[in-house]
């Protein structure tokens, strides 16, 4: 038990005005014994960009991954993000939030001592508009 | 031509009509050298349309021992003329200070963004941000100006973070802007910010997104900690487990375990501490505790940081006592600490606690020891963020260029004193006369006097102006040899009159010249003399003269004499900084 994530990626740093492909990756290690995580990408309302690969079939902005195993060594976790612009102001930067859970080996969220869940470790990433 | 750039004046008269280069010394800190010059020097600060522009000097190495020196070509100046002239040198600024100027206002501005990152990507707010900054600097770069007393030339790439953004043109009747303006500089000219401007930009923003994350995370962390902490002080093992610790620790096998009771000292606090101790503040340091959502120095979260490390460690050999009292193998160390399931009499222990008791308290203390490390690994990670950000500050500041400018006046002409100026109106040549009344031909010595000053150092070109000047002169001369005894001349009345002198035995030529080239004039004039009277009885002799023309060559009187005069005396000048 026991969750660190620092040092949040977007690679490419750059994206076409029209939305692509890009891999948000961050650190992650255990405190403790192997643990796991899962992660849930999102990008702000006023951001006129949506997930092509959104995993929540009514909220285009919402990705979440794969549970992926946390060791005490850090490890990279990556989640690959596809983003397509849909109507709205141009923008400069767009600004994909990441909350990653500590979960068990069966994808559930870990919970704390009066059975609630753990907090989530919030990562902001951030893509340039070519 | 000398001049001394320290002290703001020509040390000699400028010369007219000639191209000319000045040349002062300089110091290392002069990276440029421009020049300006006008009739006023209002006109040359102002590079109005009656001023000109000098090119940029050129930096020599000359003298003995070789100095620097900056050389700038002057154009030839008209004669008797006042001018201004106004030397711009750029020196090397205190680089240091402009990039934690820039730094400074760059560290302020985001720190005003903090939570609010996400709105700079829209292009109004983002340029407004970088106006705001720019302001920022402008101002800091103004009071620096007024410090020095030097102007501040800001510079950056073309298409830079820091390029001013578009802005509406001021109002008219607002104040003039006393601040320096920022430059771009040469370079294929851009409206927008280069992509890699951006992409470094939004780097800069990710640390600082870093920085407010993880102290979202630290909040969320301690607060479970605290949780955490207190359901584990609910917990009535955990009471009895340290209590019976505390009762036994003199026990030999417990003292041997725990020497000493500092992995409880956790618990010996207070419930109302639990949340200064979850964030890494000491007790006694609560009441000044600052909050760490305005904290920017890295270094300031060091005394939380090793706070929570200390109590992370009293969890941990609390955790690993409370693995051994359930471990069987060491039930004698249980035992020894009072929660045996006997007493030493045999009588059944009141506080007897099970390995499984015993295990889910430290399960428990895990808990609150994960919470809390998540927590400090969150602050750690604030620290490394906020030192990753300001290096990229840094970094992003050295983007910026400034020069101090400094701007001398010079007031100069191309006028010295009389016996100087006399010079440039008075020449000398030597040439043949021929005057055909006579039929006589002189090689003489003349002096020519102009309407205007002429420098016969300039060369002679009819496409320039000042022909007049330059060319036409008045003339004087006098025959090198004396007229022969038996020359004679034919007058309206009698032939074979012998001529005489008019100076001694010399006759004087006088009349008008003109400079063909800068060497050959061409003359004519009236040769005088004197005739005796063709009547033996009258004794007295008469003036007469007649038309001759002359060819010459300029002789520099000046070049043979000048050895023999006084040294030229520096024109006077004024200094204006």
């Amino acid at each position: 038990m026991g969750l660190l994530a620092r040092a949040p990626k977007v690679k490419p740093p750059t994206m076409p005005k029209g939305g692509g492909a890009v891999t948000f990756v961050f650190e992650a290690r255990s405190t403790g014994a192997t643990t796991a995580q899962r992660t849930r990408y999102s990008i702000q309302s006023q951001q006129p960009y949506v997930f092509d690969n959104a995993t929540d079939p009514l909220d285009p902005r919402i990705v979440v991954g794969q549970a992926q195993e946390v060791t005490l060594d850090p490890n990279d976790q990556q989640q690959r993000l596809l983003l397509r612009k849909i109507s709205g102001p141009d923008v400069l930067m767009v600004f994909v939030k990441a909350e990653v859970f500590e979960v068990d080996a069966k994808g559930n969220r870990l919970v704390d001592g009066a059975g609630q869940p753990l907090p989530s470790t919030p990562l902001t990433g951030i893509i340039t508009i070519e | 031509m000398a001049f001394d750039m320290t002290r703001g004046r020509f040390l000699q008269p400028l010369p007219f009509d000639v191209q000319f280069f000045v040349q002062s010394p300089v110091t290392d800190s002069v990276t440029r050298v421009t020049g300006t010059y006008a009739r006023t020097c209002d006109e040359a600060v102002s590079q109005g349309p009656a001023s000109a522009t000098l090119s940029q000097g050129v930096f020599v190495m000359t003298g003995n021992p070789a100095t620097r020196h900056v050389e700038l070509s002057v154009p030839a100046l008209s004669p008797n003329r006042q001018y201004c002239f106004v030397f711009t040198l750029a020196l090397k600024p205190d680089e240091t200070r402009l990039r934690a100027i820039v730094a400074a206002q760059l560290d302020r501005h985001l720190q005003d963004l903090d939570g609010t990152e996400a709105s700079l990507s829209t292009e109004a707010r983002f340029d407004r941000f970088r106006g705001d900054l720019l302001d920022g600097i402008r101002e800091s770069a103004r009071a620096m100006e007024v410090e020095t007393g030097l102007r501040l030339r800001l510079t950056v790439p073309p298409d830079s973070f820091f390029a001013p953004p578009p802005s509406p043109p001021p109002a008219p009747g607002a104040p003039s802007d006393a601040r320096p303006p920022v430059v771009q500089r040469p370079g294929t000219p851009s409206s927008a910010i280069g992509r890699a401007e951006r992409v470094e930009f939004a780097r800069l923003l990710l640390a600082q997104t870093g920085r407010s994350d993880s102290l979202e995370a630290f909040n969320r962390f301690r607060t479970l900690a605290v949780a955490e902490l207190a359901r584990l002080r609910d917990m009535p093992d955990f009471v009895r487990v340290v209590g019976q610790l505390r009762a036994n620790l003199s026990q030999p096998l417990v003292a041997i375990r725990m020497p000493n009771d500092s992995a409880l000292r956790f618990e010996a606090q207070p419930r109302d501490v639990d949340v200064a101790l979850a964030s890494g503040i000491a007790p006694e340091e609560r009441a000044t505790a600052i909050n760490i959502n305005n904290v920017w120095d890295p270094e300031q979260f060091n005394s939380r940081v090793s706070n929570l490390a200390a109590t992370i460690a009293q969890l941990q050999t609390f955790r690993q006592i409370l693995a051994d009292l359930a471990t069987p193998v060491l039930q004698p160390l249980r035992d020894a600490a009072g929660l045996g399931p006997t007493l030493q009499s045999g009588a059944p222990n009141p506080n007897a606690m099970t390995a499984d008791q015993i295990t889910a308290v430290a399960q428990q203390v895990e808990r609150v020891r994960v919470a809390i490390e998540t927590a400090r690994f969150q602050l750690i990670n604030v620290q490394d963020l906020l030192r990753t950000r300001a290096a990229d500050i840094t970094a992003f500041a050295s983007r910026f260029a400034a020069e101090l400018v400094d701007v001398i006046e010079v007031d100069g002409d191309t006028t010295a004193t009389w016996d100087t100026r006399a010079r440039s109106y008075v020449s000398a040549d030597v040439g043949v006369a021929w005057s055909k009344p006579i039929d006589s031909f002189f090689f003489y010595v003349g002096a020519n006097f102009y309407f205007g000053p002429v420098n016969k150092k300039a060369p002679l070109r009819w496409s320039d102006p000042g022909n007049f000047r330059k060319r036409v002169a008045l003339m004087a001369a006098i025959p090198i040899n004396a007229f022969d005894e038996t020359q004679t001349v034919n007058t309206l009345s009698s032939s074979g009159v012998t001529l005489k002198g008019v100076l001694g035995d010399r006759p004087i030529l006088l009349g008008a010249g003109l400079r063909l080239n800068d060497l050959v004039r061409a003359s004519g004039g009236a040769v005088f003399f004197r005739v005796q009277n063709p009547n033996p009885l009258i004794a007295t002799d008469r003036v007469d003269y007649s038309w001759f023309v002359a060819f010459s060559i300029d002789w520099d009187l000046r070049g043979m004499f000048a050895a023999l005069g006084p040294s030229m005396p520096p024109a006077p000048s004024r200094l204006r900084r």
